[in-house]
C-alpha cells in the first residue's frame, strides 16, 4: 500500500501518492515535509492574502508613489520567488504575453469584459543580483494562479527526491501533476486528460498520459463562468484582447517541471483559442499549420494535446517532439494527426 | 452632522478604537539613515523555523543576515542560498570568534541547545532574539535569564504573539473590561502531523523524545500560557494533566495527545489540550468573560458579545463573521488607516506573520534601546510553567506552581 497525504491548499486539495514503505517514519516525514513546502507557498503567493508577496509588492508600489521618490518602490525577495518571477517573465515573453501572470479580469458581472490591469509583466521590475521585484502602482495584484501550482509541486517533488523517495505520484487539484519516477514494476505513471464537458460517471477521457520523472498541466476554461455578450464563458481571456477562451476544451502539456508545463499549457490554451478563431473550419491545412505554430510555445522535450470545438465537433491535436506520451487519443475528427517532429 | 458626515465619524472612531495601541507596531522599521544595516548571525538556520526567520529578516532594510549556522552540512548549504552572502559556520562559538561586526544573534536551535549558545553570545556583546520556548529545563532557564540579567544588550524571547498586532489589539479590549470578568480560559493547539523531521539521526526529532523534555507542553502550551498569562496579568498556582501516545506509535515515547487544568488565584482555570492525531479548529485561545469571548487564532481575532453587553457605536460598521449559531466581530488591527480609505474589510487578518512583528520588535528594541517586548523573565515563566504542566503530566497528579517556577528568573 502506497502513503498517501493530503492539504488543501491554493483552493484546491494536493494530494501525495508515495510508493514505499508507508509507515516507514521518512517516508512520513518526507511527505510532511513537502506539505509543508506547498503550504508556505501558498501563503506567500496568494493574491488573495495580506501577507502574500502580490499583497506586498502592492503595497510598496503605493507607499513609494506617497512618499514621492524616498522607495523605489521594489522589495527583497526569496530565492524561490525570484526563480518564479523570472520563469512568469520569460513566459510572458515568449508566449507574446498569451501567460501574464499581471493580468486581471474583472470578476464584477456588471463590467465582464473589462481589463482593470493597465500593465503587463513587462512592467514587473526584477532585479537578479540583488533578489528585488516592483510593481507599477496601478497595477492588479499579481495573480500567479496555477503555476504557483506548478512550482510548489516541484519544490515538493525535489524535496523527496533530495531525501530519497524514488517513486511518487502529486497533485493540486488534479489540473497540476508532477511524477517522480514511476511506480514499482511499472514504466510510468499513467494519467487520464478527462473531457470537462462529459460529465459520465467515469468522464470520458481525451488521452492517457505515460508520465515518469515529468509533469502534466491540463488548462481549462470550464469551471467558474461568467456572463459576457449575453451568453455564459468560461473564467479564462486573452490578456491581450480580453477575449474569453471558447473553442478550445483543453490544452494539456506533457513537460520536465510543473511550473514551465503551467505556463505552456496557459499560454497555449489562450493562443489556440486564437488560431483557431482566425482559421476557417472548412480548410482544415490551414488550421493544422496555425495549431503547429503553437508548438513554439513548448519547452524543450515537451509535448502538448489541443483538443477543441470546430464545425459542431470535438477535434484534438498533439504538438510537440514527444507527442508520443499521448495515448488513447479521442479524435474523432480530421485533425487527430500526429504532427511532425516540431523544435520548441 | 449629516448622516454621511457620522458615518465617516463612526468609521474613524472605530478605527481609533481599535488602533490604541498598535499604531507604533504597524509602522514599518525605518531603512538605516547613516551607515550600514544591522549585521545579523542565525544560529540554527537550516531548520523549518530557520528558514522561516531568513525569510522574514529579508523584509527589513535595516537588518542583513551576515553570518548562518547550522551543525549539519546540507542545511547550512541550504541557509547560504537562502541568505545569499552570508559567511557560513557550523561552530556558533567560532561565528561569534570570527564575525566581530556581528550585531545580533538569532539563536533557533533545538530548544535543549539554547542555552550554550544564547550565554555565548550574550558574553559576547551580541543582542540575542532567542526562540521560544526559552529552554528545556530549569537550570538552563535559569543560565539563560541570568545572562540577560548582566548582559547591557537586548535579549528577546520568541513568544511572538506578544508582538502580534491583532493580539495586542484583543489584550487592550480584555484589559480595558469589554468582556468584562474573564470566568476561564480554554486554549488548543491540534494538528494532524507526525511531528517528524526527515533524516536518521536521532537528534533531529529531538522533539520526540520525552528525555528532551520538548514535547506538546513546551513546544507548543509554552506559547499559548504566554499569551494567557499576559492578558490576565497573573500566573496559575497549580496544574493538573493528562497525556497518552495515542496515533503515532513510530518507536517515539512523548505523548502525541495531552492536555491540563491550571488554576489560577481567583478560582479561574484554563484548560489546555494538544494532539497531533488531528487538525480541527487548529491553535486558538478563548477568554471567556461574562459580557462577551474573545477568541484569538494567531492572526485572525474576534470579539463574541453576550446579548446583555452594552453595544458602542462603532460596532455597527464593524466586520463581523459567523460562526454557526455565533456572531464574531472581526478584530482589525490597522483599523484607523483602513477605515479612512473606507477599506475595513481588506484589514482582516495581518499584512505578514507574526515572526515578522516579533523580529521588528527586536531590530527596533536593538536600534532605538529600547526594552524587549518579551524580556528573559517573561520566557522563563512560560517555558517553566509549560515544564510544570509536562510534569504533572508525566506523574498523573496535581502540583503547585510556586516561586521556584515563576521567580526563578
Amino acid at each position: 500500500m502506497p502513503l498517501l497525504v493530503a492539504l488543501s491548499a491554493m483552493g484546491t486539495r494536493f494530494e501525495f501518492v508515495l510508493a514505499g514503505e508507508p509507515d516507514a517514519p521518512p517516508v512520513r516525514a518526507l511527505a510532511e515535509e513537502a506539505l509543508a513546502i506547498v503550504a508556505e507557498l501558498d501563503r506567500r503567493l496568494s493574491r488573495f492574502r495580506r501577507d502574500g508577496l502580490p499583497a506586498a509588492l502592492a503595497r510598496a508600489a503605493a507607499d513609494a508613489t506617497a512618499q514621492n521618490g524616498d522607495s523605489d518602490g521594489t522589495l527583497r525577495a526569496t530565492r524561490e520567488e525570484i526563480v518564479l518571477l523570472e520563469l512568469c517573465r520569460r513566459a510572458h515573453a515568449r508566449s507574446g504575453g498569451a501567460f501574464d501572470p499581471a493580468h486581471h479580469s474583472s470578476p464584477d458581472p456588471a463590467a465582464p469584459d473589462a481589463v482593470l490591469a493597465p500593465a503587463t509583466f513587462a512592467d514587473v521590475r526584477i532585479v537578479r543580483r540583488d533578489r528585488r521585484v516592483g510593481v507599477p502602482a496601478c497595477a492588479a495584484p499579481l495573480d500567479f494562479g496555477a503555476v504557483a501550482k506548478g512550482y510548489a509541486l516541484d519544490l515538493a517533488v525535489r524535496a523527496l527526491a533530495r531525501g530519497g523517495v524514488r517513486a511518487g505520484l502529486l497533485h493540486g487539484g488534479t489540473s497540476s501533476v508532477v511524477a517522480l519516477g514511476a511506480p514499482p514494476g511499472r514504466a510510468a505513471w499513467r494519467v487520464a486528460v478527462r473531457d470537462p464537458a462529459d460529465d459520465g460517471e467515469p468522464p470520458r477521457a481525451l488521452a492517457t498520459v505515460a508520465l515518469r520523472d515529468a509533469a502534466l498541466s491540463v488548462s481549462a476554461p470550464h469551471g467558474s463562468t461568467r456572463e459576457a455578450g449575453g451568453r455564459r464563458v468560461g473564467h479564462v481571456v486573452d490578456p491581450r484582447d480580453g477575449a474569453p477562451v471558447e473553442r478550445v476544451r483543453v490544452a494539456a502539456v506533457v513537460a520536465r517541471h510543473g511550473a514551465t508545463s503551467e505556463v505552456a499549457s496557459t499560454a497555449l490554451l489562450v493562443r489556440a483559442e486564437r488560431a483557431i478563431r482566425a482559421a476557417a473550419v472548412d480548410d482544415p491545412p490551414a488550421l493544422r499549420r496555425r495549431l503547429f505554430a503553437c508548438a513554439e510555445l513548448l519547452p524543450p522535450a515537451a509535448a502538448a494535446l489541443v483538443a477543441f470545438e470546430a464545425g459542431g465537433a470535438l477535434h484534438s491535436v498533439l504538438l510537440g517532439s514527444h507527442a508520443a506520451v499521448f495515448s488513447d487519443v479521442a479524435a474523432p475528427r480530421a485533425f487527430a494527426v500526429p504532427c511532425p517532429e516540431t523544435s520548441p | 452632522m449629516t448622516r454621511t458626515d457620522r458615518r465617516g465619524f463612526l468609521q474613524q472612531v472605530a478605527g481609533s478604537l481599535a488602533a490604541v495601541a498598535l499604531a507604533p507596531e504597524l509602522l514599518p522599521l525605518p531603512p538605516p539613515r547613516r551607515g550600514a544595516p544591522l549585521a545579523i548571525g542565525v544560529v540554527g538556520a537550516g531548520g523549518r523555523q530557520g528558514r522561516a526567520i531568513l525569510t522574514e529578516l529579508l523584509k527589513f532594510e535595516a537588518a542583513k543576515v551576515a553570518a548562518v549556522c547550522d551543525v549539519r552540512d546540507e542545511r547550512l548549504k541550504q541557509a547560504v542560498r537562502r541568505a545569499s552572502g552570508a559567511a557560513a559556520y557550523a561552530d556558533p562559538k567560532k561565528m561569534l570568534d570570527e564575525q566581530k561586526d556581528l550585531v545580533a544573534v538569532v539563536v533557533t536551535t533545538p530548544t535543549h541547545r539554547h542555552r550554550d549558545v544564547v550565554v555565548d553570545a550574550l558574553k559576547a556583546g551580541k543582542h540575542v532574539y532567542c526562540e521560544a520556548p526559552m529552554a528545556a529545563s530549569l537550570e538552563d532557564l535559569k543560565s539563560i535569564a541570568a545572562a540577560a540579567r548582566e548582559a547591557k544588550t537586548v535579549f528577546q524571547a520568541g513568544h511572538q504573539l506578544r508582538s502580534n498586532p491583532v493580539y495586542q489589539l484583543a489584550r487592550s479590549f480584555l484589559v480595558s473590561g469589554n468582556i468584562r470578568d474573564v470566568v476561564q480560559v480554554r486554549a488548543q493547539w491540534h494538528q494532524k502531523t507526525s511531528w517528524r523531521v526527515p533524516g536518521d539521526d536521532p537528534e533531529l526529532n529531538w522533539r520526540l523524545a520525552k528525555k528532551n523534555a520538548c514535547g506538546l507542553p513546551l513546544e507548543a502550551g509554552a506559547h499559548q500560557v504566554d499569551v494567557v498569562t499576559w492578558y490576565l496579568g497573573k500566573f496559575p498556582t497549580a496544574v493538573r494533566g493528562h497525556g497518552a501516545l495515542l496515533s503515532w506509535n513510530d518507536g517515539r515515547d512523548a505523548p502525541d495527545t495531552v492536555e491540563a487544568s491550571l488554576a489560577f488565584p481567583d478560582g479561574v482555570r484554563m484548560h489546555w489540550d494538544a494532539t497531533l492525531a488531528n487538525s480541527f479548529d487548529g491553535q486558538h485561545e478563548l477568554f471567556v468573560g461574562t459580557m462577551g469571548t474573545i477568541k484569538m487564532a494567531e492572526t485572525f481575532g474576534w470579539l463574541f458579545k453576550e446579548a446583555d453587553a452594552p453595544t458602542q457605536g462603532w460596532e455597527v460598521y464593524a466586520s463581523r463573521e459567523k460562526f454557526h449559531s455565533e456572531e464574531g466581530i472581526t478584530l482589525i488591527a490597522d483599523a484607523t488607516k483602513l477605515a479612512k480609505q473606507g477599506k475595513l474589510k481588506e484589514g482582516i487578518g495581518l499584512p505578514n506573520p507574526p515572526l515578522y512583528y516579533a523580529l521588528q520588535d527586536f531590530l527596533k528594541s536593538v536600534a532605538e534601546g529600547k526594552p524587549a517586548t518579551c524580556t528573559a523573565a517573561d520566557g522563563f515563566r512560560a517555558a517553566a510553567i509549560a515544564l510544570r504542566i509536562d510534569e504533572a503530566i508525566a506523574k498523573g497528579e496535581e502540583l503547585a506552581i510556586g516561586p521556584e517556577q515563576l521567580q526563578g528568573s
